[in-house]
């Protein structure tokens, strides 16, 4: 099968920062090699100083490359003009701005400047394609209100919208989840894949987001120190392990299962689980934060415990059996022993 | 946008009633009556008076005119491009400069030639002249630094690093200098608009306007500075190219009105805070228009101050600016988290 070029690649990326003056240099990676396609939602997961800030203001020419070539459409990024790549690439960042006194229609008819003439007046299509921005975020309800006025969540969206008016086949995001709550992290991601997906833009964001990501990214670019990038359609990465070792740390795992990184624990006891379903999920996650190692056969284990339901849970231990109405009863039970 | 229409109607029309209040006000009295034959052309019984309208008055209100407006644009453009709320024409540095190549000139040159033949500098042209090269100087400085420092609040405490050093200059030339000179230098520091002559009033409208129009030029860029550099750059800005236009810009406005009125103080800082808060909108294409406007009003409105308390007094520029500055700027300052218009 021929091999798809994505959007923006590259085989042989030196990234990190030049030396200037006094400053000796620092390079980070060195042959990164990476393909982002367009319609699919691409996550870059890394340690906080792994370097994603640094590949993403490279990969949308905030930094020079310390080596190597970015191609953008199979052209050299360092031939594009200004003009040019700001109506190929978006970008969102978590730079502070001072845009609380425009109100959202106007933040989002920024990302027409590359379009506009002189004066950055908006004609009839500019406006059209600023409410369907607008509306595709989901602020359209908010477009007269203040930037000021709105949460942290609308105003990520605002940004989102800004970038989709900017009409660029890629949106590159810098941790745009950072700072919200649970619902509007959510929402925003979601946001993110249907717009790779119905719009056919390749988006590529970085994210401590983890749970989130391995939902609902199409493709991880996991970078560390041990490993550079390692790229793949997020089922291949985790199925194949790499994500075990994302960390680089001993007392993280990943458990393949749940899809969650977790610490881990140095179990002490052993304990046998009679449980189905929601309730063995939970009761597992309960004794393996007690510190139990929760093993197959009963003949092993110190301890016997079958939940029938939350409310009604058995605890056998050395051949007396105890019986608890919730887990809080558990708990204290497991202390005292 | 109507509310833009509507404020600037309404501003214009202060303009318009200022600029002939401080026509028919002044530290001498004319009737009214002379006043309108005056501008009409007419002969009136005393000569003098004709002067003092037409060659005193009339200057002095244009030139506060085009400084008001000067001056506030040149405090907007520097505020959006550092992205600072108390950035000011004076805290570039660019004001200092002017006060360094003034006080060169005054106590300076006026203390080796000091009362040779009696001659004030503080009348002469060397001090408009000093005060423009020692700005550009200071200017110049600011955008060699410009562009090896990339990060504007480095740039900012450079500004006003620059400006310390230059005061450390000044002080010194204070201390070795006459009381004569020290007096000239400090009339000159309490700000004015009456030093600029029917005959060099042609070019020093002609150089406002040049630096307001590029202002007007600047616009769209100014908006998209609102984002941040980055965002900025990623929209098509060329930031290194807007970030010099800007600086020229504001610089060129700075120097010409400082080296002519001295340094008014507070116009530049207060200007486009209140238009922000009137308007409620940091969007340029209202902002700017309306901070020239209500600059000039508020200049004019300050030279009418100055001449208030009648025969013979007029109090200086600088005395006046401040009561109308101070309070805004603490407003700003005491309200920072709750305005919304710097986050």
């Amino acid at each position: 099968m021929e091999q798809v070029r994505g959007i923006i690649s590259s085989s042989s990326l030196s990234i990190g920062y030049s030396a200037s003056g006094n400053n000796k240099g620092l390079a980070l990676y060195d042959n990164l090699s990476f393909d982002l396609r367009q319609g699919e939602l691409t996550c870059l997961l890394g340690n906080n100083g792994a370097g994603k800030s640094t590949l993403l203001r490279t990969l949308s020419a905030m930094q020079p490359a310390l080596g190597g070539d970015v191609y953008i459409k199979n052209k050299k990024l360092t031939e594009y003009k200004e003009q040019e790549l700001s109506q190929i690439l978006g970008i969102v960042l978590t730079d502070k701005t001072s845009v609380g006194g425009l109100t959202v229609t106007e933040l989002v008819s920024l990302g027409r400047y590359p379009y506009t003439g002189f004066w950055g007046r908006l004609n009839g299509g500019d406006k059209a394609i600023v409410q369907k921005a607008m509306e595709d975020v989901g602020i359209a309800h908010k477009a007269k209100s203040y930037v000021a006025e709105l949460s942290d969540g609308e105003r990520q969206k605002a940004m989102i919208a800004k970038a989709i008016a900017q009409e660029c086949p890629i949106v590159l995001l810098d941790e745009p989840t950072a700072f919200l709550d649970v619902s509007s992290r959510i929402e925003i991601m979601n946001l993110l894949h249907n717009l790779a997906v119905n719009q056919n833009k390749a988006v590529l964001l970085s994210t401590h987001d983890i749970e989130l990501t391995l939902m609902l990214a199409d493709r991880l670019w996991m970078l560390s120190p041990t490993d550079g990038l390692i790229c793949g359609i997020t089922e291949d990465v985790i199925l194949s392990d790499k994500m075990a070792g994302f960390f680089g740390q001993n007392n993280i795992i990943f458990e393949k299962e749940t899809g969650r990184f977790r610490p881990l624990y140095k179990p002490s006891k052993s304990v046998f689980l009679a449980a189905e379903g929601v309730l063995a999920y939970w009761t597992h996650n309960f004794f393996a934060r007690a510190g139990y190692r929760i093993v197959a056969s009963e003949g092993e284990a110190d301890l016997l415990v079958v939940v029938k339901s939350a409310a009604n849970i058995k605890a056998i231990y050395k051949d007396e059996t105890k019986e608890f109405s919730s887990f809080d009863g558990l708990y204290n039970y497991l202390k005292l022993m | 946008m109507q509310k833009t229409i509507a404020y600037t109607v309404f501003v214009l029309l202060g303009i318009v009633l200022l600029f002939f209040a401080n026509l028919f006000f002044g530290s001498i009295s004319i009737p009214a009556g002379m006043v309108i034959d005056i501008l009409l052309g007419k002969t009136v019984e005393r000569e003098a008076w004709t002067h003092i309208v037409l060659e005193s008055r009339l200057p002095q209100v244009v030139t506060a005119l085009f400084t008001g407006g000067g001056i506030a644009v040149s405090g907007l453009l520097l505020q959006t491009s550092f992205r600072n709320p108390l950035a000011d024409p004076g805290i570039l540095g660019i004001t200092s400069g002017a006060s360094l190549g003034v006080a060169l000139v005054i106590l300076f040159m006026g203390g080796i030639t000091g009362g040779i033949a009696g001659f004030d500098f503080s009348q002469s042209m060397m001090v408009v002249v000093g005060a423009f090269l020692g700005s550009l100087v200071i200017l110049a400085v600011i955008i060699g630094f410009a562009s090896v420092v990339r990060n504007n609040v480095m740039l900012l405490i450079i500004g006003i690093m620059v400006g310390y050093l230059t005061s450390s200059v000044i002080t010194l030339l204070k201390f070795f200098s006459d009381s004569e000179s020290l007096f000239s230098y400090t009339m000159w520091g309490m700000g004015n608009f009456s030093s600029i002559s029917s005959s060099q009033l042609p070019f020093y409208c002609i150089t406002v306007s040049v630096g307001l129009i590029l202002s007007v030029l600047l616009m769209k860029p100014l908006n998209a500075l609102l984002l941040g550099e980055r965002y900025a750059a990623n929209l098509g800005v060329n930031i290194r190219m807007v970030r010099l236009l800007l600086l020229l810009c504001a610089g060129l406005l700075t120097a010409i009105t400082t080296a002519y009125c001295g340094p008014v103080s507070f116009i530049g800082l207060a200007v486009p805070h209140m238009v922000r808060l009137v308007l409620g909108t940091s969007n340029h294409k209202s902002l700017l228009p309306l901070t020239m406007l209500i600059g000039a009003f508020i200049a004019l409105l300050c030279n009418l101050l100055s001449v208030l308390p009648g025969q013979g007094g007029v109090i200086p520029l600088n005395a006046i600016t401040p009561v109308l500055g101070v309070p805004v700027i603490l407003y700003v300052i005491i309200n920072q988290r709750k305005i919304q218009y710097f986050n």
